[in-house]
């Protein structure tokens, strides 16, 4: 067998074993043997409710935003030609953020916090691009700086929000910036987003590998970089913007994720990107259900977790890595 | 077959690098772009790829005008090598120069076994072949160009459009691969339009040479004709004496 199979199946395995850590695991254990009993409809009771009305709605978010984040990572990588993008990098989250924190402080609900982050995260998209834009010159630098500036004012404009909100639904906003998942509803508008898109990177993802070698190159080699390059701003903003939707900004998986497989297995995005979404998914989902467990029943922010595995995990991938080339 | 310019000019920053230029390139012919530093020998190698919008005039490929055609199709017969290349993300030294092979595959296939060949034949043209494995991100500046020289083999277009395809390369690889390429365009109906700094190396590779003086001047003609001390220092701001060789002339500056 090959390597980038053996690899793509060892993904798809751990994917399993993370859906049964975050299905058995918990303040209420239930075996594997229950949980594929509760699947499969032959159980009731609690241990019915509690996999099908708590865990696996929030496995199932955990997971796709997961997925979600770390494509979009992969794809804004190749976008801005830069290894340390991250999907926040352009100011997504940003808008988001504000959009949903309003939402928060006019005391609205759960559902209506999520539609008005995906309005924001896309008010924020439209604005880079426009600005980005204006002189239909689409140099990396220039996308970045419009980004990196607009994300700096939505920060401003979060802070100023914090400041004015009173304490009580302060603690609710903070958690949400920080990535929560324990107040995410299942929604199946951020799958199909999730799959359209790995359908859509994976027909464009030989091009990627030649636009990662430079927009004139790429050119020269007979990609259309203009177009490919709009292309791949929308979809890596949109994939944001789903995720941010339904977990608010968790950091380091959309980083952290590509950069590691980048590492491991090279940079063809014909592999990279369906990777991507497989570790970037258990990934998350592993440290949601750290997230539940850790100090229960106190919840933890997801965002925390993924910090707290990610930071160290990458710091010896990095060393490794430098010592492999020395 | 044929890469034309027809009543091309191209402008830079406010500066003419060509005025009406009618110029025809066809396959067997190697040619040299010679000019001081910012007159445009590269914008006008760019131009010539359609990486460029002329400000006035048409490009011609095979009698049709490039801007009708896909980036595709002018990928399959015009190859670039490019001055600097971008390696932001790792890759190995095979993976490099089978993207060479992208414009000849379908969007959805993969590189198949004849690409695999082509590529490995590519690099041991350049005498790369024994580092396939190796990242290109770990490669010496000579080593990164004579890769990306293999990408272009790889890529197998008919117009062959190198600038200065000697920089990085030390002196035996200079003349080696020049020397190389022009055989192999000369034997496989392949044109070879270069920019070059070193005028013996135009002397002793090309057939024709066009000499870019500035303010839209351009020279063009045979090699033996243009390439003399006269017309050299108009184009070099320079004084340039000839002197006789076993293998022609040589030039130096004073």
């Amino acid at each position: 067998m090959s390597r980038p199979i053996i690899l793509i199946t060892s993904l798809i395995l751990l994917s399993l074993a993370s859906f049964t850590l975050a299905l058995t695991l918990g303040s209420y254990s239930i075996s594997l043997h229950d949980v594929v009993q509760t699947l499969i409809g032959n159980q009731t009771g609690i241990e019915q409710s509690i996999v099908m009305d708590l865990r696996a709605p929030r496995a199932y978010v955990a997971f796709v935003s997961g997925g979600l984040l770390a494509l979009a990572g992969a794809l804004m990588q190749v976008l801005l030609r830069n290894p340390l993008a991250d999907p926040y990098i352009l100011g997504v989250s940003g808008g988001a953020s504000v959009a949903a924190l309003l939402a928060v402080s006019f005391g609205m609900g759960a559902v209506f916090i999520s539609f008005s982050a995906l309005a924001g995260a896309l008010c924020s998209i439209l604005l880079v691009f426009g600005l980005a834009h204006s002189h239909g010159s689409w140099h990396p630098t220039r996308l970045l700086l419009t980004g990196v500036v607009l994300a700096a004012g939505w920060g401003a404009v979060i802070n100023f929000i914090l400041s004015v909100t009173p304490e009580q639904p302060l603690r609710g906003m903070l958690f949400w910036m920080m990535g929560d998942i324990s107040q995410a509803s299942a929604h199946i508008s951020a799958l199909v987003v999730l799959i359209f898109s790995l359908v859509v990177s994976f027909a464009l993802a030989r091009q990627l590998n030649i636009l990662a070698r430079g927009d004139m190159q790429a050119s020269a080699l007979g990609v259309n970089v203009k177009y490919l390059r709009i292309g791949l701003f929308l979809l890596a903003s949109l994939l944001t913007a789903f995720a941010v939707m339904q977990v608010g900004s968790v950091g380091f998986i959309g980083l952290i994720v590509p950069h590691m497989l980048r590492m491991i297995m090279g940079s063809d995005h014909r592999l990279l990107l369906p990777a991507c979404a497989l570790l970037g998914g258990s990934l998350l989902l592993i440290a949601d259900t750290f997230a539940r467990i850790l100090i229960a029943p106190q919840q933890l922010p997801v965002g925390v977790i993924t910090a707290f595995i990610g930071v160290p995990f990458f710091l010896f991938l990095l060393q490794r890595m430098a010592g492999k080339q020395s | 077959m044929s890469l034309q310019c027809r009543q091309l000019s191209i402008d830079i920053a406010g500066k003419q690098v060509c005025r009406q230029l009618d110029l025809t390139i066809t396959p067997g012919q190697v040619w040299g772009i010679l000019g001081r530093n910012g007159i445009g020998k590269t914008t006008l190698l760019h131009t010539l790829a359609g990486l460029r919008d002329a400000a006035a005039g048409d490009i011609l490929l095979d009698e049709q005008n490039i801007i009708q055609l896909t980036r595709k199709q002018i990928a399959q017969k015009t190859g670039v090598l490019l001055q600097h290349h971008e390696d932001s993300f790792p890759a190995t030294v095979l993976e490099t120069v089978l993207t060479g092979r992208h414009p000849h595959i379908n969007n959805w296939q993969w590189e198949n076994e004849s690409d695999f060949a082509i590529a490995r034949q590519a690099l041991q043209q350049v005498d790369m072949h024994t580092m396939e494995n190796k990242s290109v991100q770990h490669l010496s500046g000579g080593e990164r160009q004579r890769v990306a020289i293999a990408t272009l083999f790889a890529q197998d277009p008919t117009f062959y459009l190198l600038d200065e395809p000697n920089s990085h390369l030390d002196l035996h690889y200079q003349i080696n691969i020049l020397d190389s390429l022009c055989q192999f365009a000369r034997s496989n109906q392949r044109a070879l339009i270069m920019t070059l700094h070193d005028i013996n190396l135009a002397a002793r590779f090309c057939d024709y040479v066009l000499l870019l003086n500035g303010d839209g001047e351009v020279l063009q003609g045979a090699a033996t004709e243009l390439l003399t001390p006269p017309h050299l220092a108009q184009t070099f701001k320079h004084e340039i004496i000839a002197i006789r060789g076993e293998h022609g002339s040589y030039f130096q500056p004073k």
